[in-house]
């Protein structure tokens, strides 16, 4: 077990009559890339402002860096870099001024300062843009600065809140890579995500909130084994009868069987042949057999099965 | 740190197109205004023959009626005063002896039977009468020696932008307009004040936000934007001046106090914008109509829209100019040209100075707070 940088113990914040975070509890160890995952108004952003002390809580402790986290951790604050959600730059001020004057906040060294300013602007790919002001820059480019004026003094530990919110597919992939190499070079990253497929590429462990509560935390693999579902079967296919339908619930790890507009869709739990069996059930029945995929469960199963599908935003 | 903060304000100040808009821009724009309109009217004076006026007088006012004779007396008079009852006066006016009748009550008024020029002055003189009848008993107070001077400063101005020398100044009635425009701009810093207080609080702005979740601590943060603020808002000051005195505006002869007025407005404003961005909760944009509004409602009673308001508020409510900062610059600038000494000018100076401190101490009494309820 490595170092523990950040420890969250029964948390809790209101907002007058609602609970926002309800008794979390976090451990983050060095060198990983913890995904934050939870739909909207889960109380991942909320947990991260009050982890990085800029928000007050009800109840609860938070250790960063084996120390507890208050407003005047000057030390503490030293070592933390934030990628918030919103693209927080100065307007007035271009691409260098920018990542300069929020590294210059931590670093006081001018000579020091220039260096990581200028790995910064190499990091983000942004060095054919640093006399730019902000609003010439694309929504890309700007999240790119958004990263290096939150990130160029090197801090241990980074948190992006969301840094990929409309973003096109290439600056995606560029800050993906980014962050990556971030944690490659030592940095422990804690990264909230919507987007399942970026959380599966880039954590190694992953905790979901829900209603202010940490549903469940684990490594990929391990978040899948908790769910039931572990494999879906895809046949394009005719003629698929309700009697063939009860053969293929009959079977042994087949759970659901759904047949619409020439598909049929087999959801199973366990089981390490279950393609076979289904292909074989379906061959001594004559039926006629089309494409066929086999899925293993995403994280995204995995997230809604745990957090439930009713839309969020809809609700109270 | 603080340094690098600092310059770090300035340019982010200086390149707001707000600040370009409405501290560079509209102060100049607002000068040249005022210079082409009162300077066009300096052209066109003309002298005329004395106006023969009736005077009621419903209530004994000395003052009054010493300006009055002084006027008449004078080798150039602009009034010719008759003293009548009530009935008299009428008479007189109804056969066009007189061209008003000017009636002395708890109030000044006058009652015309036609408009023309000379009843345009007759009241134009009223109104000056009523802004500078607190000159004139302060000076009674304070500088009895000068106080001939100052009556005589009425019948003297024979021509509407003529200056009348006291105490080597200038008590001309569109000087102190501008006196009043310099305040303005000294006073419409506050929006500075009040993007200093944003710009530092995490629950108000992005900026605030990752500022607070830095190292520096926040009294450097702020203490730095505040500097680099009143950097940029004293070197507006002085360059509005400057543009006022190349203009040939004759702001009298003690140049220096007036930078030194601008100046010290300039710093009260700011500090108040911030202690206006650093009281309740509101959102950022809530703060900068409360600090527009209250700005806007001190130019008003300051006397910068109509002179008559502010003879208004401090004759029925005087506390709302004693504490009213753009008032206090305006008079501060005013007394300059009056007196000798600085005895006036000092308390107004102190008082603005008082003020100044208050503001930045509550500011930062406010602002102290580190971590937030909600963001």
């Amino acid at each position: 077990m490595g170092t523990e940088i950040v420890k969250i113990e029964n948390l809790v914040k209101r907002y007058k009559e609602l609970i926002a975070v309800d008794h979390l509890n976090l451990s983050i160890e060095e060198g990983e890339i913890f995904g934050l995952l939870g739909p909207n108004g889960s109380g991942k952003t909320t947990t991260i402002n009050c982890l990085l002390s800029l928000l007050t809580f009800d109840k609860g402790s938070i250790k960063v860096f084996g120390k507890e986290m208050t407003p005047s951790s000057y030390d503490i604050k030293k070592q933390i870099g934030v990628v918030m959600q919103d693209v927080a730059v100065i307007e007035q001020l271009n691409v260098y001024q920018n990542i300069d004057y929020f590294c210059g906040l931590y670093i006081n060294d001018k000579k020091t300062r220039k260096k990581y300013v200028d790995e910064a602007i190499r990091f983000v790919g942004l060095e054919d843009f640093v006399k730019f002001l902000p609003k010439k820059l694309s929504g890309g480019l700007l999240r790119r600065l958004n990263i290096a004026c939150g990130i160029a003094h090197k801090p241990k530990l980074i948190i992006f809140d969301e840094p990929t919110v409309a973003v096109d597919p290439q600056s995606r992939n560029k800050i993906l890579e980014g962050i990556k190499e971030l944690n490659k070079n030592g940095a422990t990253i804690i990264y909230t995500s919507h987007y399942m497929e970026e959380v599966e590429q880039l954590c190694s462990r992953i905790a979901i909130i829900d209603k202010g509560k940490n549903l469940v935390t684990g490594t990929k693999e391990e978040l899948k084994k908790m769910v039931k579902n572990t494999e879906t079967i895809t046949i394009e296919t005719e003629n698929i009868s309700d009697k063939i339908k009860n053969k293929l619930c009959e079977s042994e790890h087949i759970y659901e069987v759904d047949y619409s507009d020439g598909k049929l869709n087999v959801k199973c739990s366990g089981g390490k042949h279950n393609l076979v069996n289904v292909l074989g059930i379906l061959a001594e029945n004559n039926i006629p057999v089309g494409r066929v995929y086999s899925e293993l469960p995403t994280l995204n199963d995995v997230f809604l099965e745990i957090t439930g599908k009713a839309l969020r935003d809809m609700e109270g | 740190m603080f340094f690098h903060n600092l310059k770090y304000s300035i340019l982010q100040t200086i390149k707001q197109k707000e600040i370009i808009m409405w501290f560079i821009l509209f102060p100049f724009f607002m000068i040249t205004v005022f210079f082409a309109v009162f300077n066009g009217l300096g052209e066109k004076t003309e002298h005329f023959n004395d106006i023969p006026v009736a005077v009621v007088f419903e209530k004994d006012d000395k003052t009054f009626k010493t300006v009055l004779d002084e006027i008449s007396k004078s080798d150039e008079p602009i009034f010719n005063v008759t003293y009548a009852d009530k009935t008299k006066a009428q008479s007189l006016l109804k056969n066009g002896d007189v061209n008003a009748i000017i009636t002395v009550n708890d109030d000044i008024s006058m009652s015309v039977s036609e408009s023309g020029i000379a009843n345009t002055i007759v009241h134009e003189f009223i109104t000056q009468y009523r802004v500078q009848k607190d000159i004139i008993n302060e000076t009674a107070k304070n500088n009895p020696e000068k106080i001939q001077d100052v009556i005589n400063s009425f019948s003297k101005e024979q021509t509407v932008n003529e200056n009348i020398s006291l105490s080597n100044g200038n008590m001309d009635v569109f000087v102190s307009f501008f006196f009043s425009l310099i305040a303005m701009i000294a006073m419409n810093t506050a929006n500075m004040g009040v993007f200093i207080a944003t710009e530092n609080q995490g629950n108000l702005s992005k900026i605030g936000a990752r500022k607070c979740l830095s190292p520096t601590p926040k009294i450097i943060s702020i203490l730095s934007s505040y500097l680099a603020n009143c950097i940029v808002a004293i070197a507006l000051s002085v360059i509005a001046v400057t543009y006022i005195l190349i203009l040939g505006v004759n702001l009298g002869n003690k140049i220096a106090m007036i930078y030194l007025s601008a100046i010290i407005g300039s710093i009260t404003g700011i500090s108040f914008g911030f202690f206006v961005g650093s009281i309740g909760r509101m959102s950022s944009g809530v703060k900068f109509a409360i600090s527009m509004v209250v700005t806007m409602t001190s130019y008003v009673c300051s006397g910068l829209m109509s002179s008559d308001i502010k003879v208004v508020i401090d004759t029925y409510v005087p506390i709302i100019n004693k504490l009213n900062p753009t008032a206090r610059i305006a008079d501060m600038l005013y007394c300059l040209n009056i007196y000798d000494d600085y005895r006036i000018f000092t308390e107004h100076l102190v008082v603005l100075l008082i003020m100044t401190v208050i503001f930045i101490t509550g500011g930062f009494m406010f602002t102290r707070r580190k971590k937030y309820a909600s963001l």
